[in-house]
């Protein structure tokens, strides 16, 4: 009855929705597609197929224990898949096959516990597709190669080449961002200071950029939450409206301990 | 999480506690309150829309869902959830705020 969803699962399927704009046929001799690029769109839509049942029947499900063998499921299905996209792309080395390839490892990798080797896709996408679309797709999840999928080192790295090299507005945008909101929000690394400008500066440098505006309006929900809904924070009121059209405040809740419960059906 | 909710406010109906839904479905609010009521969902909700529209959703930077936030008595953000926390870990964090507004 209700999805529990992961935060990485809406980032899955933005990288997969992205995978798809970008255009499949490439220039190859006689005019024909090539063969590796049905290949990859094959090993792409027979994983989603699979995966959206998964999904279907998760919310369907009632115990922990069935969506635990599900999750069992899902992790096999997309452990083939990034299996036979890392073929894929190591044949088809430097061709946009490869950088749609390695893109999909990058997202997949890490769910099936595979850290290094959605490093490899990391590197090899920086140092050989810096330019590729595919970058655009991506730029939504940098900040999560952040939690254990990527040293902090690699990840500082690799965003600043991002932010500093890419010829897409809404990459760069998306590569400050995502090493902003990791500064800020992880204390351990001792940067909150340069993480928080980070924020301040996306939201000044691309205000207004069309590609940027995913990542500008991130980076203002999270400025607005490191500022105000911190646990020990008074937590900021808001105005709303019930079920029956009757409008309420939070703070007429005062006295009493609230659970405020983000939701859907959907 | 909606069972264990219903048996929530069932469990602490006489006590300093409220249950407050943030709603983000895209349905009319007409469906969704007849909805609330075939499923025993007796608590408010406040009505935001699809993640996509709900401002306050967006605002709050609202990573995933179920997402939750627990407030004590005085208005203090004191928990965090993002994904939910299991029945016990609930149960505990809100028992410990009840017991301590009913202390004051």
């Amino acid at each position: 009855m209700r999805t529990l969803r992961p935060r990485g699962w809406f980032r899955l399927a933005l990288a997969g929705a992205a995978l798809c704009l970008v255009p499949l046929a490439l220039s190859a001799q006689d005019g024909k597609p090539v063969e590796p690029a049905q290949k990859l769109e094959q090993v792409k839509t027979s994983f989603e197929e699979r995966r959206n049942a998964i999904y279907k029947e998760l919310r369907a499900a009632e115990t922990d224990e069935d969506r635990a063998g599900l999750f069992e499921e899902l992790k096999a299905i997309q452990k083939q898949a990034v299996l036979d996209m890392r073929a894929l792309a190591e044949a088809a080395a430097g061709t946009e096959v490869a950088a749609e390839a390695w893109t999909f490892v990058l997202g997949n990798a890490p769910d099936i516990g595979n850290n290094e080797l959605a490093g490899k896709a990391f590197d090899t996408l920086l140092s050989q597709h810096l330019t590729s679309p595919v970058w655009q797709g991506l730029s939504g999840m940098f900040a999560y190669l952040a939690d254990g999928t990527l040293s902090a080192e690699k990840f500082e790295k690799g965003m600043t080449t991002l932010m500093e090299k890419s010829p897409q507005k809404g990459v760069q945008a998306g590569a400050m961002f995502a090493l902003g909101k990791v500064w800020a929000e992880r204390a351990d690394l001792g940067k909150e200071a340069e993480g928080k400008a980070l924020l301040k500066r996306v939201l000044k440098d691309y205000a207004g950029v069309k590609e940027a505006a995913d990542s500008v309006a991130e980076a203002e929900g999270t400025l607005f939450a490191l500022e105000n809904l911190k646990v020990g924070m008074p937590c900021p009121d808001f105005e709303a409206s019930d079920e029956n059209g009757v409008k309420f405040k939070l703070s007429e809740y005062k006295g009493k301990v609230v659970l405020i419960d983000f939701w859907g059906f959907w | 999480m909606l069972p264990h909710e219903k048996a929530l406010v069932k469990r602490l109906a006489n006590e300093p506690f409220a249950l407050l839904g943030m709603n983000t479905d895209s349905d009319t609010v007409e469906n969704l309150r007849k909805r609330f009521q075939t499923e025993g969902l007796t608590w408010r909700h406040a009505m935001l829309g699809s993640p996509q529209k709900a401002a306050i959703a967006k605002k709050w930077n609202v990573q995933g869902y179920p997402t939750m936030y627990l407030v004590d008595a005085k208005g203090v953000i004191r928990n965090y959830w993002l994904g939910g926390p299991s029945e016990e870990e609930l149960d505990g964090a809100i028992d410990k705020l009840v017991a301590e507004a009913k202390a004051k």
